[in-house]
């Protein structure tokens, strides 16, 4: 399956459909969830209504990780099979990855506020997702200071593939950390236990912001193979061609 | 312990920010799209 | 192996001919504590509790420096392209500069390290304990540097972009150093979990870095 659709006209052709799917799905449950998270389900008992913000918070974390993930995967996929569908696939994951990531940490930070009564703190999460952050800087990076695209693409699946595993190492150094100061307030994703009419909008907006990522990811490849197309068709000679050639 | 009053802004303003940061990453990745089919298909009426 | 051997002392050479250059990291190492005790100020007390703090980061920061033009030379005279390709394995090369950078860069920082922590209010005695923590923490940072030097030669703004890369890779390293540093210093503990762990990132390092460095500096020849 894989291979089938590593032919970059293929993909155009599952993308045109599947692309506009995943919009759907975004606008159908991020509305719901909205609606949901915000009028109709109750407030903490604890923290009032600023648990709503966990309905934004949590599916951003959560997306911050799973597109890390998924440019790691894509990283691996183009390093063994050098498919470069996999490359345009991973650059196309790191703005939307970078922006979850950033949400997190602010919509953290807001959470934090009223309910813990800082900012932030140096706890293991925060650390490890201010840290992953930098990773992305320094991935989008890789790919913005490589002028030639074929080689910031090797570059791009090195350095994703390194900071995938320092991912583990990150989060132990940075538990350990924390283990030795224990501060009171241990953040947790809502408290003890989240009442199921708060799984609801939560699942709908994790899903939403999943959807949004997969068609995000969608538009940019298809932005990025145009614009393949069109430096490939630029650079033939100027009298017509005799057959199109297709730019790998 | 119910203190909805003081945290509203807070909640307001975390659902704001992430609307509009999607919103932008939306928009900016959609008319990037549209230029660059746009750029294709304008190429492909000239061969 | 001949040939890592024929680099280094190569290197080596070059280096000291220059005059002084391989000294930028100790200069730079000396600098950055000095600015650390001006920042935390008179007080002893203070800036023995920011001691640790303030040594781990000059290292991190003066080893990452040191390592920005490693492979400027090689790359940019076509040596580097020599070297691929006539050997089998750039592992020699990878030898040659980590030794390079542990000679120039890491081993006079941390023989210093006891006479500036004396700056910071640091006992002498003590001052050596944490130099064995530097040793210990050293070759990790070592390692990444060459990582994120592969990753940026021949690029603009190529140290700058390696710092970016490597602030998350050092973070874990700097966290179990100081750790490790505090617990030497207020617990007299040099052998605590936060020292061997310290060790063991050094040499998780050693075993998972040369590849993708290796394979990036094959990447920055094309």
């Amino acid at each position: 399956m894989w291979s089938r659709f590593s032919n970059p006209a293929k993909f155009e052709g599952l993308a045109r459909i599947a692309g506009p799917i995943a919009c759907g799905v975004f606008v159908l449950c991020a509305a719901f969830g909205l609606v949901a998270g915000l009028f109709f389900s109750p407030a903490d008992y604890q923290q009032g209504d600023s648990a709503r913000i966990m309905y934004v918070h949590v599916p951003a974390a959560w997306m911050a990780m799973a597109s890390y993930s998924f440019i790691a995967m894509m990283s691996l996929i183009a390093f063994v099979w050098r498919h470069s569908l996999a490359d345009v696939a991973a650059r196309a994951a790191a703005a939307p990855g970078t922006i979850f990531t950033a949400l997190a940490l602010f919509t953290g930070a807001v959470w934090g506020k009223p309910t813990w009564g800082a900012w932030w703190v140096w706890d293991a999460r925060l650390t490890s997702m201010l840290l992953l952050l930098f990773i992305y800087f320094g991935y989008m990076a890789v790919w913005q200071a490589v002028p030639e695209t074929a080689r910031a693409a090797r570059f791009a699946r090195i350095l994703a593939l390194i900071g995938f595993i320092n991912i583990p190492i990150i989060k132990f150094s940075v538990d350990w950390w924390n283990s030795l100061h224990q501060t009171a307030s241990i953040i947790r994703a809502g408290g003890p236990t989240i009442h199921p009419s708060m799984l609801t909008p939560l699942f709908a907006m994790i899903i939403a912001y999943t959807a949004l990522f997969v068609w995000l990811v969608f538009l940019g490849m298809r932005a990025a193979l145009a614009r393949r197309r069109i430096e490939a068709r630029g650079a033939r000679a100027p009298s017509r061609p005799a057959a199109p050639a297709e730019a790998t | 312990m119910d203190f909805s009053a003081h945290t509203t802004p807070y909640v307001l303003t975390a659902y704001a920010v992430s609307l509009f940061a999607l919103a932008v990453l939306i928009v900016w990745r959609v008319r990037e799209f549209k230029k660059a089919k746009r750029e294709e298909e304008r190429l492909g009426e000239r061969d | 192996m001949k040939l890592g051997a024929a680099i280094l002392t190569r290197d080596l050479a070059l280096a000291f001919r220059s005059g002084g250059g391989w000294f930028y990291a100790l200069f730079f190492f000396a600098v950055f504590t000095a600015l650390a005790g001006i920042a935390f100020g008179p007080s002893l007390t203070a800036l023995a509790a920011a001691a640790p703090a303030a040594i781990w980061l000059a290292a991190a920061l003066a080893i990452q420096f040191a390592a920005a033009d490693l492979f400027e030379s090689d790359l940019s005279d076509g040596s580097l392209r020599v070297f691929a390709a006539e050997q089998k394995s750039l592992l020699p090369y990878w030898c040659a500069k980590a030794g390079l950078l542990a000679l120039t860069a890491a081993a006079p920082m941390i023989v210093a390290a006891p006479f500036f922590l004396t700056m910071l209010g640091v006992a002498f005695g003590q001052g050596i304990g944490l130099a064995v923590l530097l040793l210990l923490g050293a070759p990790a940072l070592v390692f990444i540097a060459i990582l994120t030097a592969a990753l940026s030669a021949g690029l603009r703004a190529g140290g700058l972009l390696a710092m970016v890369i490597a602030a998350p890779f050092a973070a874990p390293v700097l966290v179990f150093g100081v750790m490790a540093a505090k617990a030497f210093l207020l617990g007299g503990v040099l052998a605590s979990p936060e020292a061997l762990i310290l060790a063991a990132l050094s040499l998780f390092m050693a075993a998972v870095t040369p590849a993708f460095a290796i394979a990036a500096l094959r990447v920055s020849l094309e």
